[in-house]
């Protein structure tokens, strides 16, 4: 073995504990890093096969009237023929309320119908085939997660309502496997399959689904705007040709799963802090490397002495940088791999179920690069510097310097303050004495500090959204109607109800905007649960929810209109209030004016506000309602039951058919869904930039305290006990601490206001309130003096170990 | 006789906040190959960087030095590495050995650095110039084991690991008592008898009975040599 070899392994055998730090800081980081990518790139590709594998539709035209399965045959014959379409089915979905034993479930069902012969060529139902499409007459198939969300098994029977409003015995023959909709925990929403057989005759379908492709091509396109001139291309021939109408084009994400953006915001979030957290901790390595360099200078200069060049020096070193960067991706592979399996489960989130787990190769070669390449980069400028010492220079370096710096000079000031505790102060100006090695140690644990705080901070932020939203949120029950009904006779009948102490009535009926002239385009997906839109009429008198544009309803005004800002971004995103726009109700074009646009953070309520007024004078009909709000004298989950089970009732008894009537905590779980992996991503970034701090803090105590062997001897030899220097070396560490908090104060502020704007914006369409949590502010201050004293307890007890021989006799 | 060492009207200022010092002012002096020369002076007087600049690990202000047929100032600071290794042998006065590595392997490295003994015979070399020097039973141990002695020796073992022709040495004795003082110069005086050029830089009074030569210095000046151009 050659003799810088055996150098080498004794080197790294004497500095053993710095060499296992530096292996640990980078495994933390690249165990996040590389966990997050495997985890990524394997949900990608997961959630691209599983949604690819049902070949959804590029675009779904919805007419307004359903017509006859012989009719959207033809409709069907001459989209095919239409350029850029390479293929298309007729469909049909509705939404309805599910009974079981007679009992109607607070859950609605979403059930997708297609005719028995449908070749389910594209937007298959069931993806894995494990449901055998067709289901017989009278019998349904259900997505494998509405079994528990309704509390059915295979076999049940339950009852639903046809869109022509006839209730309909069906037997739950089987589940499907169809990753092509949000799960239904998350959309508190059941899926079922029908063939269009159950459904009676004559078969009724309204919507003609295609794949689009750009001019000439084979493949379904990824560009929106291709499918959109595609379909509406397809759209105005239907109108043109045929007479219908279409009343509105859903162009959702080319092959996106529809919650695919959030596991993608996750991961990259997750991948970002965890390349950040990398990065700091290589930088940590390399001034811990250069450390060591540098107390290597002498033994560079004897080597030179006797005959070694800089390139072989710098080859030594190099060796010795790539040992550490390859111990510590070795050891970060193996829980990498267990982080990424974790991560995977998100693909629950997405309803997908995964055909492997195992990450493509390329994720593995990019972790061996980034943890080889990454650490000897940032170590390559200190290796060569050092490497490159002159024999002359080797023999004039003697370790750390004696000359105090200009911040030490400053704190020397402080020492005219006789009421300060000596000890404090020689801590105090030696904390500074290094100023490199303090302001890396102090931003390393800044920067841990600052994500730790933001993150609690944007969690406060998402309970205030709840807490308001909680607030806002003052009635118990949730009544739908199937069809508008008379204000007065509904109200009067809901109020007569048992428990009932208030009743609030609106009309809420399903539109489409569309600029002027055009058809109109959503990006509604087919769970219709991700951009639905419909307009609501409202009090007027003050705005519900902040202001963005324009001005809020005034009291009777017709042919005008408040938008919120999710529905005019998903339509037409270029306007404003002043703008006229087209609104199609009942697959008829009204005109209105958009006077205001207000921020919402769920989709969910319709996005459209008109007066009862302006909606009765478009549709030509009388001022009705079909939704209401009621307040209950309890408000326990018990009572809100009961009084939905008795309103249910009471309006069927009065005529009046209900669509659902339930507690409004089911709406309370849908919002919340969305929300919760914000906080874990961030804690999951400050955990591994804790570790990589408190490395980053020993590390400067153990150099600290070796650069100053000769003074902790001095100072034994004045009379100073061993209990007093390591009190002086722990108060060091502490000061460094606290330092690292306060310079964390003003990026926490500014982390949080930019995450919760981003996040927020993601999330939940407006920027999170701005909250900075107390509670996180003192945890971390907490954390980070405990941490400290824990992390220079070593360098503190070799401080109050050393002999005044050993350092006298230390070079 | 062929001169080891030319050095010609060299000046070496330092430069300093105040007016820079003057380490060496003009020097010039010859020494033959096989000189045993003792440079002596105050601290301060210009003796270490005068071998500084003669092992090549200092370069003059201005003047040219010459050392076993190299004009120094013409190498690159690699080649002046490889140049030391064939060429000089150093020996310091705080010894500089590896300390992570053992006596033997300090005494090999420098000859695998420089490759002029093949890889078979290091070891066995090594060995040798160990029993030589009096510390051969010390070969497997760490320097920190031995004594100050045993460790200049070692030192002076590594330095005649690749057989230069020339030895410089700065204060090879001045960490040692002076019995094993004595026994280490007397261990340079063998080394001279072999025909070997050797220079030490030292504040010993004494040491005139052992060399050949001795060049006293002052302010960087030659003030007095005992045998300019005489071999000893």
């Amino acid at each position: 073995m050659s003799l810088l070899a055996v150098k080498l392994r004794r080197d790294l055998r004497a500095s053993w504990s710095r060499f296992a730090l530096m292996v640990l800081a980078i495994a933390v980081s690249l165990t996040v890093f590389g966990g997050v990518l495997l985890a990524w790139a394997t949900i990608g590709r997961e959630t691209e096969n599983a949604y690819l594998g049902t070949e959804p539709a590029s675009a779904t035209i919805v007419l307004d009237e359903p017509v006859p399965a012989e009719q959207m045959a033809d409709l069907v014959t001459q989209a095919r023929e239409s350029p850029g379409v390479l293929q298309a089915i007729g469909r049909t979905q509705f939404s309805t309320e599910v009974q079981v034993d007679g009992r109607t479930l607070d859950v609605p069902m979403l059930v997708f119908a297609a005719a028995p012969d449908d070749p389910m060529r594209m937007v298959r139902f069931d993806a894995r085939r494990e449901g055998s499409w067709p289901p017989a007459s009278g019998e349904i198939l259900l997505r494998g997660d509405s079994l528990d969300l309704l509390g059915v098994n295979v076999g049940d029977t339950m009852t639903i309502k046809t869109p022509s409003g006839q209730s309909l015995s069906v037997r739950v023959r089987d589940t499907v496997y169809d990753p092509s909709l949000a799960p239904s925990p998350q959309e508190q929403r059941a899926y079922g399959y029908l063939s269009t057989a159950s459904l009676g005759s004559p078969v009724m379908l309204d919507q003609l689904k295609i794949q689009a492709s750009a001019p000439g091509g084979t493949e379904p396109s990824r560009e929106r705007a291709t499918v959109a001139s595609v379909a509406g291309e397809v759209g105005d021939r239907l109108q043109r040709d045929r007479g219908l109408t279409v009343e509105e084009i859903q162009v959702p994400r080319p092959y996106a799963h529809p919650h695919q953006w959030q596991a993608d915001v996750f991961l990259l979030s997750l991948l970002a802090g965890g390349a950040a957290a990398l990065l700091l901790s290589t930088i940590l390595v390399a001034n811990m490397l250069n450390t060591l360099f540098t107390r290597q200078i002498p033994q560079i200069g004897i080597m030179k002495a006797i005959g070694a060049g800089s390139g072989r020096i710098g080859r030594f070193y190099l060796v010795m940088t790539l040992l550490v960067a390859a111990a510590a991706t070795l050891l970060a592979l193996g829980p990498a791999i267990g982080v990424g399996r974790l991560l995977s489960g998100l693909l629950d989130m997405l309803g997908v179920q995964a055909a492997s787990l195992t990450a493509p190769w390329w994720t593995y070669a990019v972790i061996v690069a980034v943890g080889l390449a990454l650490p000897s980069l940032m170590a390559l400028w200190p290796l060569i510097r050092t490497s490159r010492t002159t024999v002359r220079a080797a023999i004039d370096h003697h370790g750390g310097g004696t000359r105090p710096g200009k911040a030490t000079g400053v704190l020397a000031r402080i020492g005219g303050i006789d009421r300060l505790d000596r000890d404090l102060v020689m801590a105090l100006r030696n904390t500074v004495r290094r100023p490199a090695r303090f302001w890396l140690s102090v931003g390393l644990l800044a920067c841990a500090g600052t994500v730790f705080v933001a993150g609690m901070s944007l969690n406060s932020g998402t309970q205030a959204v709840d807490e308001q939203r909680k607030s806002q949120r003052t009635w118990d029950v949730e009544v739908a109607l199937a069809d508008p009904a008379a204000t007065e006779a509904v109200t009067k009948a809901v109020s007569r109800v048992p428990g009932v102490t208030r009743v609030q009535a609106w009309q809420r009926t399903p539109t489409s905007v569309a600029a002027t002239g055009r058809l109109p385009f959503t990006r509604t997906y087919p769970d219709q649960g991700h951009g639905s839109v419909a307009i609501n009429t409202v009090q007027t008198g003050r705005s519900p929810s902040k202001l963005l544009e324009g001005r809020w309803l005034k009291p009777g005004e017709t042919r005008a209109i408040v938008l919120n800002q999710i529905t005019r971004d998903n339509s037409v995103p270029d306007l404003g209030a002043g703008d006229d726009v087209r609104l199609f109700l009942d697959g008829k074009p009204t005109t209105w004016r958009i006077v205001g646009i207000i921020e919402e953070r769920e989709a969910g309520g319709g996005g459209v506000y008109a007066t009862a007024e302006g909606l009765a004078q478009a549709t030509g009909r009388l001022q009705q309602v079909n939704q209401l709000r009621v307040f209950t004298d309890g408000h326990d989950e018990q009572t809100r039951k009961d009084v939905a089970e008795r309103i249910n009732t009471a309006l069927a008894a009065s005529g009046v058919t209900v669509k659902s009537a339930a507690s409004i905590s089911r709406s309370d779980a849908a919002s919340s869904g969305h929300l919760g992996p914000v906080l874990a991503v961030l804690l999951g970034v400050a955990l591994p930039l804790g570790v990589v701090g408190a490395i980053g803090l020993a590390s400067t105590m153990s150099a600290n305290v070796l650069d100053r062997t000769r003074e902790f001897g001095v100072m034994h030899a004045l009379g100073a006990r061993p209990s007093a220097v390591r009190r002086i070396v722990v108060t060091e560490g502490i000061i460094l601490a606290l330092t690292s908090c306060i310079v964390a104060a003003v990026p926490a502020l500014a982390l949080t206001a930019l995450l919760g704007d981003g996040l927020g914006e993601l999330f939940q369409n407006a920027p999170l309130p701005y909250r900075i949590s107390a509670p996180a502010v003192a945890i971390w201050v907490g954390l980070a003096v405990l941490g400290s004293a824990l992390a220079t307890d070593a360098a503190a007890t070799r401080a109050s170990r050393i002999t005044v021989r050993e350092a006298l006799a230390y070079l | 006789m062929k001169k080891s060492i030319s050095v010609s009207d060299v000046v070496k200022d330092y430069p300093t906040a105040g007016e820079g010092f003057l380490a060496l002012d003009g020097l010039s002096l010859e020494i033959a190959e096989g000189q045993f020369v003792a440079i002596v002076g105050r601290s301060g007087s210009g003796k270490t960087t005068l071998l500084n600049l003669l092992a090549g690990i200092d370069r003059p202000t201005s003047g040219t030095v010459r050392v076993e047929g190299a004009d120094l100032a013409s190498l690159a600071e690699t080649e002046l590495a490889a140049w030391r290794g064939r060429n000089v042998g150093l020996v310091f006065q705080f010894f500089q050995l590896l300390p992570t590595l053992t006596v033997v392997e300090n005494v090999m490295l420098a000859m695998d650095f420089v490759g002029k003994v093949p890889t078979g015979e290091r070891r066995g070399r090594a060995r040798e110039l160990l029993e030589r020097v009096g510390i051969g039973d010390q070969a497997g141990k760490l320097p920190a084991t031995l004594s100050g002695g045993q460790q200049q020796r070692a030192a002076i073992a590594r330095a005649l690991a690749n057989d230069p022709p020339l030895l410089l040495a700065d204060e090879p004795t001045g960490n040692l008592d002076s019995a094993t003082a004595d026994a280490v110069l007397a261990l340079f005086g063998e080394l001279n008898d072999e025909g070997r050029t050797i220079v030490v830089v030292t504040h010993e009074r004494d040491i005139r009975s052992v060399v050949g030569r001795e060049i006293r210095l002052v302010d960087g000046k030659v003030v007095a040599d005992t045998g300019a151009g005489v071999a000893s």
